[in-house]
This record gives C-alpha cells, sequence and structure tokens, in this order.
C-alpha cells in the first residue's frame, strides 16, 4: 500500500473513531449532542441516539463498542511500521560461530553481474531470504532494441549462477522486472550501468 | 587475560588478528563495520574490524571484512580460511583457543585494472 493510501485509511479511521466515540458517549448520556457535535448537521445527527429505548441503546452502545476496537485496531495495524529488512544474510552458522554477508553487498554483486549482460542500461534489485533459497527481484531499463526475452533469461541464468558461485547457497528464484523507460521515478534510483 | 602466567590484552589480541585476516588472500582489508561500529576498545586505543571479548574465560571473536571480488571467490571457503587465520594468530599469542569465530563480510570490493 502506497503512502497515500495509508495516509488517507488513517484520516478515514480517525473520522469514524470520532464519530463513533460521538455515538457512543450521547448514547450513555453522558454527553449532549450541542456540547460535542462541532455543526448543526452532527447536532441532527446525534439528537435520535438521546431518544432511544433501553433495548435499542444497548444494541447502539453495544455496536459502537464494537465498531471503535475495530477502528483502533485498523489504526494500529496502520501506524505501526513495516517489518525492516534484515541487513545481513546468514552463509553458515556451525558450532564455530555465524558467517554472514551484508544485504547490501549482495544487492551490489548482482547490480553489477546484471550491468554486464549487454543490453542492461540500468539496475535495481533486492535480494530476499526464503526457506527454499534466495529470492532475487530485479527491476532492469533496458535497450529497446534488445530482445528483452533473451534478455532476461541471460540475466537470470547468469544472476543465478553468479550468487550460487560466490555465496555458496542456493537461489529459489530471480525475478526480472524489465521496462524501456529509465527508472528514475523509484524511490531508490537503479544504477546505471550503461 | 591471563593465560599460564602470560598477559595478553584484548587489544593485543585484535591487533594481531587483524594482522593475521588482512594477510589470508582474498581479503581486502578489515572493515570497521557497515551500520555500527566493530572494535576492541582499550586504554586509550581502539582496534577496527575485530571485536575481542572475553566471557567465562573464552574469547569470542568477531570479524568484519571486506573481500576482493574475484571470479575465484567463494565467500564460506573465504571464511574457513579468515577462522584459520584468526585462529592461529590467537594460538601465537598463547591464549588458547577462541570459542567462536564470526565472521561479517561487509563488502565486495572490485580491484579497478
Amino acid at each position: 500500500m502506497n503512502v497515500f493510501n495509508r495516509l488517507l485509511i488513517i484520516l478515514l479511521d480517525l473520522l469514524l473513531l470520532i464519530a463513533v466515540s460521538a455515538v457512543l458517549l450521547v448514547a450513555l448520556g453522558l454527553i449532549r449532542p450541542e456540547q460535542i457535535a462541532p455543526t448543526p448537521w452532527f447536532v441532527d445527527r446525534l439528537v435520535p441516539f438521546t431518544q432511544l429505548d433501553p433495548t435499542s441503546r444497548s444494541w447502539a452502545v453495544g455496536v459502537s463498542i464494537v465498531v471503535f476496537l475495530v477502528g483502533l485496531l485498523l489504526l494500529f495495524l496502520e501506524l505501526r511500521p513495516g517489518p525492516r529488512e534484515v541487513a545481513r544474510i546468514t552463509l553458515k552458522q556451525d558450532g564455530l560461530g555465524r558467517v554472514t554477508v551484508a544485504r547490501a553487498g549482495v544487492r551490489d554483486l548482482v547490480d553489477r553481474e546484471a550491468g554486464r549482460v549487454a543490453g542492461v542500461m540500468e539496475v535495481r534489485s533486492r535480494v530476499e531470504e526464503d526457506p527454499a533459497g534466495l529470492r532475487i527481484l530485479c527491476r532492469i531499463s533496458v535497450d529497446p532494441t534488445g530482445s528483452v526475452p533473451e534478455m532476461t533469461q541471460e540475466l537470470q541464468e547468469r544472476l543465478k549462477a553468479v550468487v550460487e558461485h560466490h555465496l555458496g547457497r542456493p537461489v529459489a528464484d530471480v525475478s526480472v522486472d524489465a521496462q524501456v523507460a529509465p527508472l528514475v521515478s523509484d524511490r531508490r534510483a537503479g544504477r546505471r550501468v550503461r | 587475560m591471563d593465560s599460564g602466567g602470560l598477559q595478553v590484552n584484548e587489544v593485543s589480541i585484535a591487533r594481531a588478528i587483524v594482522a593475521g585476516v588482512r594477510s589470508v588472500p582474498g581479503v581486502a582489508d578489515v572493515s570497521p563495520g557497515r551500520f555500527a561500529e566493530v572494535a576492541t576498545y582499550g586504554p586509550g586505543e581502539k582496534v577496527r574490524g575485530v571485536a575481542v571479548s572475553q566471557a567465562a574465560g573464552a574469547l569470542d571473536i568477531n570479524v568484519h571484512l571486506c573481500a576482493l571480488y574475484a571470479h575465484s571467490l567463494v565467500l564460506p571457503e573465504l571464511a574457513d580460511r579468515v577462522r584459520s587465520a584468526v585462529r592461529q594468530s590467537v594460538e601465537a599469542l598463547g591464549v588458547g583457543l577462541p570459542r567462536r569465530i564470526d565472521v561479517a563480510f561487509d563488502d565486495l570490493r572490485v580491484e579497478e585494472a
């Protein structure tokens, strides 16, 4: 989800929390609509909750509490930071300790090797760990005069071979996303290799 | 650290390890750490790239380094050679064998022709 969508959800969720809190307070008789509502329109929406019979009031309070809790949960989920990328990839772990490599170093290796494939103009890669092995996700900007299928196949074979050779860990998957346009619109600009 | 009457502090051990690791073919240099400084601290001095710590009389060593990028480079094999060099350096000081040797590659350095 991009930042705009996330902000929109947070804003709508806050509005929902304010509205449902107002309904709850009014339905419980803790506050009068005129004290809480900023506009006459909102007062008109709240007044009916002051005139509920006991059964309807119980339902209104119950539903408001549930909606309030769901709104709080949604707000918590939207505000918490995303999962942080582990900065290191473990190559080996034995009785003597651990052998690791910086993920950024592997990314540099992938970018460098991808840049050696003819027709690849720019590269932006990501390396992820999976139980089945490493997963390489590579976004490339290509020379439009070349054959993209041939280029991507060569890139996949080359990256798999190089990473498995140097790191000694299996590569489960190499995904290539090729485009003719430069990778300038990306958050992290791609590495220009041509 | 006291071993059989021999006094060797952690900074001296770290210095010996750095010298040993630098002599390993395929190692460009020790690295001060990519995300946080890795060093062994002594009074008025520090040795970057190697963290030596002593717990329950055993040595734990954490080596950070840059590898030289070459076609023949295989990082797990280079790590084995580095561990071997670390063991030799520590043994040469007469302070016993390390309990743990972690090897962290911070970068792959390309030698420009």
